[in-house]
Formats: C-alpha cells, structure tokens, sequence
C-alpha cells in the first residue's frame, strides 16, 4: 500500500539529490623543481562553487578544503620552494588562491601523531591511559618519512595516496602507514564495508596501518586529528553521533559519527563522516571488524601541537590566522577489548569522508521497506482476516444454531 | 546390559507385588508421589553429562586451538560432526526406541555411546589426532541426541497426566544447568591439571574428566531401568504385543497436528537460538556494552530460562491449556525481537522477557506430544520433532550468517520475525483445529483430570471384565 509511495519519494529524492560535479586530479600543481613530499589536487567544479582539496604529507598529513566561486582559471598558487623551506616564516601564505578569487569557505584536517600503547588493561580507549600508566609510543608524523605523493598515485583514477613505509631513529618498523584519498563526481556507495555513502561533495579516505611490527605485547594504535576551520568562533565546531535502527549498509555498526564546523548552518558546513568501526583484515568483512572510539572534543588550543601545525600546508594557507581559528581535537582509538589487539592481525582500516555541505545519512533502503512490509505485512493482515473470518463464522453459526433451537422449541414442547 | 534387562529384577515373578521393608516406604513405593520426585532427579541427570560434554569444546576454546594447533573451522568442525548426522539420527533413534530396543535399553544404550563417544573424544586430544576427535564427536552426537528422545519418553510415561509439563520444563533446566557447570569449572580443571601435564595431553586428561559426567548419566540409565521396570511390575503398566509396536509406515499416519506442532517448534527455535549465536556484536554495536555485558545479556535467556521453566511448567500444570500457552509464549517473544528490532530500549529488558516466554513455551510445548500420538509411538515422534528442530537450527544459523553479513542485524531481526510470525500463525490454525475436534489439546487442569478419573474408571470395568477370561 505504503510502498508505492515511499517509492516514489525515493525517487524524487534521487533526482533532487543529483548536483554534478566535473572533478580533475593534478599532482603538484605548477612544481616545477623540488617537491619535496608533493601536493596532491582534487579540483571539483561545480555549477556555483568550486571545491579545491589540497592533500600532502608535508609536514604532517593534511587536507586542505577550500571552496571558492565557480571559475576555469581558479586554482591555488603555490610557491614551492617557500613552502618547501621549513622555515616557518617563509611557509606562511606559500599557498594562495590569489587576490580577485572570493574564498566562501576554507578548512582543513591535520594529523599530528599516532599512538603506539600497550593496551595492558583491554580497553581499547588511549584515552583510559594517563601519563605512565602504560607504556606509548608516540610517533609525530613531522618525524616520517613519506614516499613521494606522485609515486602511489592514480591521476586518471582521481586516486591519491600518501604512505610512509619507514620511520627515522624509532621502534616504527617494517609496514606501512598510508592515507588513500578517492574523489568522484557522483553520489553512491563504496564497494567495501563500511559502505559510506560519498558524493561530488566529498572525499573519502581510508586510513591503514598495516604490518607494522607491534612494539608491546598488547599494542593499539590511536590517530590524532585536528580540524581547523576559517570561521570567528561563533558557530562552535561539535562531534555528534546518531543512532539508528537500520544497519543494512554496514551490517553491526548502527552509529554515525559527524565531525562538523557548523552544527547550525549545515548547508554550508564542513564536515568528517565516520561510522565507529573499522576492520582488521584487508579484505573487509563483518566478522572482522571492530570499533573504534572517539575521544570527546579538545577545543583548548593549548593541548594542541600548535607549533607542528607550522610545517603544514594548512599553516602555507592560513597563515597566522591559523592560531586563532576556530581549532578541535580528538583522539580516535582504533579497536575493541577483546578483539585481540592490533597484534592479531597486524592490520587496522579506517573510512572516513571529508567534505562541504550536508553530511550524508543513511536513509532505509527500498528493499528493507519492501522486506519488512511483505515479511510482517502478510502475517498480520493473515491474522486479521483470519481473525474476523472466524468471529463472522462463529457469529454465523451462534445465530444458526439459536435459529435452529427457537425453530425447533414448538415441536419438543 | 542386556542380560541385566533380562534378569527379573525384584527376584520374583508373582502376579501380585507385596511391598516390604524399605520397597513399602513413601520413597520406594512407585505409587507414591516421593518415589516419582526421586525418579525425577535419576531423569534430571540422565542427560546431564551429555550437555555437559557437549559445550566442552567451547568452554576450552582458546586452549583447545593453541594446543591442538587448529584453526577456527577444524574446531567448529567439532559441533558440525555432532549437529548434522543428528538432523536425520535422532529420527532413527526414536524409532528404534519405540520398535526395538525400548526406553529402558535405548536410554543405556544411547548414555553408552555418549560416554565412548567422549572417550574417543579425549583420546584424540590424547594423542592429538584431530580426525579421531571428530569420530569421538560423531559417536557422542549418535547417543546425545537420542538420549534427549528417550529422556523425553522417560518423562511422559513417568508423569502423563500428573505433573508432565513441569517434568519439561525442569528437565529443560537441568540441561541449561549442565552446560552452565560446564562453561566454569572446564577451564579450572584444565589449569589444575596443566600443573602436571602439558599442551594437548592435558587436553586430553581434561576430556577424560568429562567423561565421568557420561559415567554418571550411564549410571543414571541404569537405574532409571531398575526402577521402571520394577514399576511396570507393581503398576502393571501395559505391555506392548508385537502387533501394537510401531512400524515406520506409522509415521505419515501421524495426526496433522503433530505435524504442525513440529512446524511451530522449528520455527519457533530457529528465531532464538541462531539469534543467540549473532547476538554478541549486535548488543556491543548497538547498545554500546562492552563485550563482557554484552556476553552476560546474551546469556540471560539460558539463565532465566534454567530458573523459569520449571515455575512455568508448574504454571501450565496447574492451569491445563497447553495451547494457550504455546500461542501466548510466541506473541511475546515477538514483541521482544520487535524490541531489539526497531527499538533502542535497553536489550536487558527484551533478552529477560525473552527468557520466561522461551520457558513458556518449551515448557507447554513439548508435552503436547503426548497428547496426540499413541504413547507407542512416542520415541518416534520425539525424535522426528528433534530432528526437524536440529535440521532447522543447522539451516537457519548458516542463512542467518549470511543475512547479517550482508544486510546486517535489522533484516535479520525481521527474518526471525517472520519466522515467529509462522510460528503464530501455525499455532492459532492448530488451536482452530483442535477447537473444532472438541479441544483436547487446549483442555484445562481440571477438565483433563476429569477425562483421566473417567478413562481410570472404565479400564478398571474393562479389567474386571477381563478377569473371568483369565
């Protein structure tokens, strides 16, 4: 009855929700000497605005979102060997858009550091653990050595992959730590699990640890992130997470988390997209995933790595405004007590989307809708006819049978 | 054994049994409501060592894997030997308890191939041939489940028209019981033991101390023989001719309800125990427990179930309406998978209801066997219910993984709704069918009691006119 309905609200919303981007890919854009680690470019053009991502593990791992007016020629002007300087005067505003462009909105994720602990306790959170509780590793990414953007990249593909395979001077051995970037020009899902819905407003990035030699016996790893958004600080950035009933798309995680800049203003927001879970075998199934937790929300610039925020392409943009911007932080703590710890599998695999605009939500699907009505639609209404059936027959042959006792009374007296 | 069977038991032959000395007292006179209470607890126990053993191998999973170097499908292997062959055995093992052996040598012979079956069981683990752990299991999976149908038949000839639905639902509990006792103390033992033995020989020795529980519910066969023969005698139960005993042509003229009564049980149990099974994860993702909580709400309807069943046998007992209950006992369990489903209440609350209405209907259920089919037939008809239950439970768990793994936990819920819609569905058809045949099923306590002062009156009459034949 319902379904032709909601099929057809289905619809509408598939139709409304169309907004073509057109996206390119360019690796280090007008470099034409020394790129040090690189920069990686998403351009996405879009009917009214332009979205510009700017990935790079200089510094530290960093995407850079800026969104601008619709333009052929609007692109971000990059003096490499300023910004390749590590000199933090000289890498202050190494990355411009230009004078003419209106910027309408810029922010920018960085990942200072990770993690190493040993979980002797089982709580898979790093924040249960305080000062020598246990035993850590923290290994600050301004420490690693990356591969070259270029070398693991896939223009065509609009792929972009950031890797460190070796760390300098400390225990983080063999394996690797990368960061892959993927940007389309459309909304769907990824093929893998966790099946986040990405779309030509976002990026979707996967994060993996894999095969690194553990240092403790009981090791977990946990990621830092620091958002950054160019607003005065009257809308506060939130971490806020939804519950729903409906796991179909990530079978077992029903939450969502939604990093965003502007709880109130969710148009023109920008956010991070994560369920809580993520997975401990490259080939991605339910049974071998696990949770991940995230930390509550820092705001007190005071615990952040301020001074580490001067080597990124964020600081190359933002300048000294940077220090003065709305800034959150959290710890996100990879794993489950009880899961086996990262030395289990010797593999941790995150999603997450990044991206402008309202974050995407999960709607139930028309096959659950369809299943749910026919699976318990049928019974009940069987029950319901059947019910009334057997009250109109019982009724029936009551009157009968009173019709055959009055009919039959004359006689017997 | 055998031979034992054979040998009269009291010593005597004579028509009329005079009780004496300690054979006169409340405890010893199988007239006697004490005597049946005692006999009750040798039932209890028939099986208590095949529920023990049979979780052995998850109560020392962990060890098990490391010592034995398994993987995870060589020791789920262990449960598969034990559940398949049983979708069709325990069909063949009631029937040979109808037709051949009788209850009394089928249920010391199944007890002894639930303890060989352990035996070969831990010699396997002895000497770490994992192949021969497997047979160990096949053999134990051969008597376990048939030992269920014979205790089942134990249990109706015993407590028909007494204290039946209670029989159930305590025997339920004791089988809870076992793998309860199972799941604390194996490990324990397996750390005791590993001060003097190592890897999988302590496995084995650990295995081996299973093996008691078995000798225990072999004893237990033993004695639940002495006494039912010695019964038969005083009572002077009827014995079966060899037209009387069952054929396997029998069973398609089993009545309709029967076979709904099966319908209802399968898909009634396969909307819990394989939800059991997924449950862990959902309570951690979806309610946020840690895996311990989580692990203790999953378990709540074992717990409960071992305390409530036998109150609510007790309750069905009492108030007759076997039927009734079964359909009550479905609604709710719909409402709490309803619950879990499209709710985010707390799961304590649906998993406890779960674990009284679980009670409820095991408890009403089973015994209505006994209603319909002939008490000769009854091994039968237990073993065909417990093979369709196993063959549904076997089935439903695989479809269920694969429904959760690719549309996760909301679909599944709706899937076992669905499948307790059935089971509702099937109960209100019966209860309509039975109504219009004069429900025999949905009688209550005292209309049943009725019935049986009725039909002891009329065999006594037929006795009497029996006798100048004599």
């Amino acid at each position: 009855m319902s379904v032709k309905f909601l099929c057809a609200i289905y619809f509408t919303f598939l139709v409304v929700r169309a907004n073509p981007r057109k996206v390119d890919t360019l690796i280090n854009p007008d470099c034409t000497k020394d790129c040090g680690d690189g920069i990686g470019y998403f351009k996405a053009v879009g009917a009214a605005d332009d979205l510009h991502y700017l990935i790079s593990s200089i510094g530290m791992p960093t995407i850079l979102v800026v969104r601008t007016d619709q333009g052929a020629s609007v692109k971000p002007e990059i003096d490499w060997p300023k910004l390749l300087s590590r000199n933090e005067s000289e890498i202050r505003d190494s990355i411009t858009f230009g004078d003419k462009i209106k910027i309408k909105y810029s922010f920018a994720i960085v990942f200072p550091k990770l993690y190493e602990y040993n979980d002797t306790k089982d709580y898979a959170d790093v924040m249960m653990y305080k000062g020598n509780a246990t035993n850590w590793n923290i290994y600050d990414f301004t420490n690693f050595t990356w591969d070259a953007i270029g070398e693991n990249s896939n223009v065509d593909l609009n792929y972009l992959k950031i890797m460190a395979t070796q760390q300098l001077n400390t225990t983080f051995q063999n394996g690797t730590l990368a960061f892959e970037f993927n940007s389309y020009d459309h909304e769907a899902r990824q093929n893998d699990l966790p099946h986040l819905q990405y779309n030509e407003n976002n990026t979707i990035i996967d994060f993996l640890i894999d095969h690194v030699t553990p240092v403790f016996k009981k090791s977990r790893f946990a990621l830092e992130a620091i958002f950054v958004s160019a607003d005065n600080t009257t809308d506060d950035m939130e971490i806020s997470v939804t519950t729903s009933i409906d796991d179909e798309y990530s079978p077992g995680v029903f939450k969502m988390t939604n990093w965003v800049t502007r709880p109130h203003n969710l148009d023109e927001t920008g956010y991070a997209q994560w369920k809580p879970v993520c997975y401990l075998k490259s080939a991605r199934s339910r049974s071998d995933g696990t949770k991940m937790i995230t930390s509550p929300l820092q705001r007190n610039s005071t615990h952040l790595d301020m001074e580490g925020l001067k080597q990124t392409i964020a600081y190359a943009y933002f300048g000294d405004k940077l220090l003065n911007m709305e800034i959150g932080g959290t710890n996100l703590s990879f794993g489950l007590s009880q899961d086996g710890f990262y030395t289990k599998t010797e593999h941790t695999a995150w999603t997450f989307l990044v991206g402008f605009g309202d974050p995407p939500q999960d709607q139930v699907s028309l096959l659950v809708i369809i299943v749910i009505s026919v699976g318990l639609g049928l019974p009940v209404l069987f029950i319901i006819f059947g019910g009334v059936f057997i009250c109109v027959k019982k009724h029936k042959d009551k009157k009968k049978n009173e019709d055959d006792v009055t009919s039959d009374s004359p006689s017997v007296n | 054994m055998s031979v034992d069977e054979r040998k009269p038991l009291l010593g005597s032959d004579e028509e009329d049994i005079e009780l004496t000395g300690c054979g006169a007292t409340l405890a010893c006179n199988p007239r006697r409501g004490l005597h049946r209470y005692l006999v009750l607890i040798i039932m209890c126990f028939l099986s208590f060592g095949s529920y023990f053993c049979y979780d052995n191998p998850a109560a020392l999973q962990d060890t098990m894997i490391s010592d034995l170097n398994i993987s995870e499908s060589q020791f789920m292997s262990f449960y598969s030997w034990y559940s398949w062959p049983n979708v069709i055995l325990c069909f063949f093992g009631g029937f040979l308890i109808d037709k051949v052996f009788g209850v009394r040598l089928g249920a010391i012979i199944f007890s002894t191939f639930v303890t060989a079956g352990q035996v070969v069981f831990a010699t396997g683990a002895m000497i770490n041939a994992v192949w021969l752990m497997d047979l160990g299991r096949f053999i134990f999976g051969i008597g376990g489940e048939s030992l269920a149908v014979s205790q089942n038949t134990y249990a109706v000839k015993w407590f028909q028209g007494r204290e039946l639905n209670m029989v159930f639902g305590l025997q339920l509990s004791f089988s809870r019981v076992g793998s309860t006792v199972n799941m604390n103390i194996m490990q324990p033992i397996y750390n005791m033991i590993s001060q003097n033995f190592a890897g999988y020989k302590c496995l084995g020795v650990v295995l081996y101390v299973g093996g008691f529980m078995c000798i225990l519910s072999l004893i237990c066969a033993l004695a639940l023989s002495f006494f039912d023969k010695r019964a038969d005698k005083i009572l002077k139960r009827k014995v079966l001719s060899a037209d009387e005993t069952i054929k396997i042509r029998d069973v398609k003229d089993f009545p309709l309800s029967m076979w709904m009564l099966c319908i209802i049980c399968v898909a009634y149990y396969v909307a819990v125990f394989p939800f059991i099974g997924l449950g862990l994860v959902f309570f951690e993702m979806k309610y946020n427990l840690s895996p311990a909580i989580s692990n203790s709400v999953n378990s709540l309807v074992y717990i409960i179930s071992a305390v409530a069943s036998p109150v609510c046998g007790f309750v069905v007992d009492r108030t007759g309406k076997n039927l009734f209950w079964v359909i009550l006992g479905t609604l709710v369990t719909i409402g709490c998978h309803a619950l879990l489903a499209f709710t985010t209440i707390t799961p304590y609350v649906a998993m406890s209801i779960m674990g009284v209405s679980y009670s409820i209907l095991a408890s009403s259920l089973w015994p209505i066997v006994s209603l319909i089919v002939k008490n000769n037939q009854l091994g039968t008809a237990y073993g065909i219910m417990q093979a369709i239950q196993n063959l549904g439970l076997a089935v439903i768990s695989l479809v269920a993984g694969m429904i959760v793994d690719s549309k996760g936990y909301l679909l599944l819920e709706v899937f076992f709704l669905a499948w307790l819609c059935v089971a509702l569905i099937t109960g209100v058809l019966l209860y309509l069918i039975d109504a219009a045949k004069g429900g025999k099923l949905n009688q209550s306590a005292g209309e049943r009691q009725k019935e049986r002062e009725l039909k002891l009156l009329k065999e006594a009459e037929d006795e009497e006119e029996k006798k100048p034949l004599n």
